[in-house]
């Protein structure tokens, strides 16, 4: 009588205990109510829900982006080192953001990976990751000087196709109502001979406290204008010191919205690397609203001083990547610190001090790829999914008994295992499980099957040669083994090219499928091997049930 | 029970039927992939932008189309399922906007039906570069698929074998690919999963039958190449059968319940798992006894593992 070797026993114990234990958290997770999962301890609940088998973006609900380093205006040396900063101010951004396990790797030389599992504002999101953060104090022009230079380019505008012009620029706002300024094929005019307002019929100039005057532009016009501005023939009359900046927002008027133009220093007399800290203030004037006050730092603050005592009476303007903010008056020497004031709501206040504090990105940002989930949508798929593989499971272990009879069941239970240790093994190697990954242990029960058959197929063959039965089962087995292996290696050399090849969706596929088919290996070869030498072993078997 | 008691089928002579089936499927395949103009990308390989959205009352498709095409998206797909509470909306290659298109077409939405609480439930941008290299990769990865299993199988077997399974699994990939494209479905990425997995599940098939083909080489050498062709081919037929109905139940299911997410997916398995099933006999065997027929021996040299 050969008995099942004991070390056969031992492992398949050692196993299962293994898995079980493996497995214990995520359904200690799944069995906790709603309630129960939020009266937990965070920092428990995160080492629970670490320990559980991971959930892929796609059925826990989040944000996937895939960003690229625009590397094009760097230098040789800042190039190499851009997507390490780059990572670590979006880190930190992030981190402040306060998502919770957010993944951020690196893909490649250029490319930055980002999964932000359960958040759901994408823009928000965007904001905070894609944006440069350049933030620069620039010395607004007088009025007058923004006047002549105006009228130049009025005199180098004429004759510019606007259509054209348009085409290449970044649309906003609503251009339904913009001005047809007539442009006239008339020749070079001198001096004295006013040249069609191309340009300044756009701006109004609206006088504030002070003196001054703000430069306006109604919504209709500003594509126009940002074009005439930004064409080369109009660059050679703007000196190459100044530039042009335009407000960040629209405001509200009674004829409609318009935005402010600025002239301002292109040089900027402070830049980000000044500012040690930002915070959202109240705002005491509307409560409703919020600042974000900029904290400096020692030489920050002295330039500061500096700068403002410098210029009473000029405007500072608070760039941040080429948008103006706001541009307070100096009235005074400003030791100290300065305010960025803007409307900005609860949201965009806390999110810019962050992106103000985690410093500004060393290159712009492209966004190539981005994937949200909502968290219904993954808990939908589940629920679909799992209904439709109890489904389709129950069918093919019915299917079992009915064919194979009671070694049917002993196949069944075999499957049964199998799904135990998929499950286990994934949960102890951390690995996710993603929808398609779900559909992987789906095709693992049919490969898990296949084994079974196989062996049982060739045992009922050796049956028919009227072999005894455990000489049947023994040479079913040896034979089956063979092909088993070449079978399965195959399909295991597919799942690790799609385990290399593969996005994370993909990836998470390919690791089930190949957990899935080691898994069934190993419960068909051994287990139920197991099973049924210590049934021939109790009985002496005269038929075999299959 | 058993379902295939001792078949005696003559599959090789049979093959010409093999032949003229495969023939019509791959013809087909090709007409409707050049009429189409190469296979139909989802975003994930064409690039562009994919949103779908939940309104709390159904909407018709055709309000969803006049709210897009005010924004300048007319031209965008759109499908409903669900009941008409779910929309699908497909959208090429954004312009650089401002505001990203997703949010452009559902403030649009959002506009166009107020009162009706809209829930977005995924939404996707792939940027044409991205969209470019996928399609690369997933051209390699079949390649490299194909390249490790040719090597894997000429050492376990023989060249012949090797070169008549990945010949069965080209034909397998294209007669998919065909039905996808005559049925105008997306390729997207789990799709190409699921393509990979049908490889390899294709292969597991043919591999049975060579299997015992090179198994009964030896244990029928002194009978015709043909016989043992035959004789192999019934005998695991009660094996293939079983395995594919087992497989294609636990699919089917997943295709019939599983969500709209995983549809594609499943659909594809479920081509791949019947025609896999349908070249390992019809095809790759067919192919191996020609090769063999034509460049070797009928007995004992040929089959013989290395």
């Amino acid at each position: 009588m050969r008995k099942v070797a004991r070390w056969k026993i031992v492992l398949l114990v050692v196993i299962l205990a293994l898995a079980g234990w493996s497995l214990y958290p995520s359904v200690r997770l799944v069995a906790m109510s709603e309630e129960g999962r939020a009266a937990m301890d965070p920092e428990e609940r995160a080492k629970l829900e670490d320990q559980a088998i991971h959930l892929g973006l796609d059925l826990k609900g989040g944000m996937h982006l895939v960003l690229e380093v625009d590397k094009s205006e760097l230098g040789d040396d800042e190039a190499r080192d851009a997507v390490d900063r780059a990572m670590e101010i979006i880190t930190n951004r992030i981190d402040q953001f306060g998502v919770r396990e957010p993944t951020i790797q690196r893909g490649g030389a250029d490319r930055i990976i980002i999964e932000l599992p359960g958040l759901m504002d994408e823009e928000r999101a965007k904001n905070l990751i894609g944006q440069t953060a350049l933030l620069e104090f620039q010395l607004v022009q007088s009025i007058d000087l923004f006047r002549d230079i105006l009228f130049k380019v009025d005199k180098v505008a004429k004759g510019l196709d606007l259509e054209d012009l348009t085409r290449g620029v970044p649309t906003e706002g609503d251009t339904t109502a913009s001005d047809t300024t007539v442009v006239t094929e008339a020749d070079s005019l001198s001096s004295e001979e006013l040249a069609p307002p191309v340009a300044s019929a756009k701006v109004h100039f609206v006088p504030m406290g002070g003196g001054s005057e703000r430069a306006l532009v109604m919504e209709g016009n500003v594509n126009e204008l940002r074009a005439i501005l930004a064409s080369s023939k109009v660059q050679t009359v703007i000196p190459e010191d100044l530039e042009f900046l335009w407000a960040n927002e629209f405001e509200e008027g009674p004829e409609g919205r318009f935005k402010e133009i600025f002239l301002v220093g292109e040089d900027p007399e402070l830049t980000g690397s000044a500012v040690s800290n930002a915070l959202p203030t109240a705002n005491p004037r509307d409560p409703s609203h919020l600042h974000v006050t900029l904290e400096l730092t020692r030489k920050g603050s002295a330039k500061f001083t500096r700068v403002t005592g410098a210029n009473i009476g000029r405007q500072l303007a608070i760039v941040l990547d080429g948008k103006v903010f706001s541009a307070p008056v100096i009235r005074t020497r400003i030791p100290g610190d300065a305010s960025i004031q803007g409307n900005f709501t609860d949201e965009e206040a806390r999110d810019l001090a962050i992106v103000l504090r985690a410093g500004k990105l060393p290159a712009p940002m492209n966004f190539l790829e981005e994937r949200t989930v909502g968290p219904t949508l993954g808990h939908d798929s589940i629920r679909k999914e799992i209904r439709a593989i109890a489904i389709g499971g129950i069918t093919v272990v019915l299917f079992m008994v009915f064919y194979y009879k009671a070694s049917g069941l002993i196949a069944d239970m075999a499957l049964i295992l199998n799904l135990i240790l998929i499950l286990g093994a994934m949960a102890m190697l951390g690995a996710t499980l993603t929808l398609p990954g779900i559909a992987g242990i789906v095709l693992t029960v049919g490969l898990a099957v296949d084994a079974n058959v196989l062996i049982f197929e060739r045992i009922r063959e050796e049956l028919k040669l009227n072999k005894p039965v455990r000489a049947a089962i023994d040479r079913g087995y040896s034979r089956a083994f063979v092909t088993i292996i070449d079978a399965n290696v195959t399909t295991l050399i597919t799942a690790m090219v799609l385990l290399y090849f593969g996005t994370a969706t993909v990836k998470g596929f390919a690791v089930t499928l190949s957990i899935g088919i080691l898994a069934s290996m190993f419960t068909a070869i051994l287990v139920t091997r197991m099973v049924f030498d210590a049934i021939t072993n109790r009985y002496e078997l005269k038929s075999l049930s299959i | 029970m058993e379902l295939i008691k001792g078949t005696n089928i003559d599959f090789v002579a049979a093959r010409k039927i093999g032949f003229w089936i495969s023939g019509a499927l791959i013809a087909m395949a090709i007409i409707s992939l050049v009429a189409h103009g190469g296979p139909r990308y989802g975003i994930d390989f064409a690039g562009g932008t994919l949103l779908q959205v939940r309104f709390e009352n159904p909407v018709g498709v055709e309000d969803v189309r006049s709210a897009l095409s005010a924004v300048g998206y007319g031209r965008a797909e759109i499908t409903s399922f669900g009941g008409g509470d779910e929309i699908l909306i497909r959208v090429g290659e954004a312009e650089d906007t401002e505001v990203s298109t997703p949010e452009i077409v559902k403030e649009a939405l959002r506009s166009t039906f107020p009162g009706n609480p809209m829930e977005t439930r995924r939404q996707e941008e792939v940027g044409p570069k991205v969209g470019r290299e996928l399609r690369q990769q997933g051209i390699w990865a079949i390649l490299f698929s194909m390249l490790g299993i040719l090597i894997y199988m000429s050492w376990r077997f023989q060249f012949s074998s090797g070169t008549a399974a990945i010949a069965a699994l080209f034909h397998d990939v294209l007669i998919t690919l065909g039905i996808f494209s005559v049925l105008g479905r997306e390729i997207t990425l789990p799709v190409l999963a699921a393509f990979l997995t049908i490889v390899g599940y294709s292969l597991n098939d043919t591999i049975v039958v060579f299997d015992r083909i090179r198994e009964n080489m030896r244990v029928f050498h002194r009978e015709t190449f043909s016989t043992v062709v035959n004789k192999s081919i019934n005998r695991t037929l009660g094996r293939t059968v079983i395995t594919s109905l087992t497989t294609l139940l636990a699919v089917i299911f997943l295709f019939l319940f599983g969500g709209e997410v995983i549809h594609d997916f499943a659909f594809a398995l479920i081509i791949g798992v019947v025609i896999g099933t349908y070249s390992s006999i019809f095809v790759a065997t067919p192919i191996l006894y020609a090769w063999q027929i034509r460049f070797s021996d009928k007995k004992g040299k040929s089959g013989r593992k290395k």
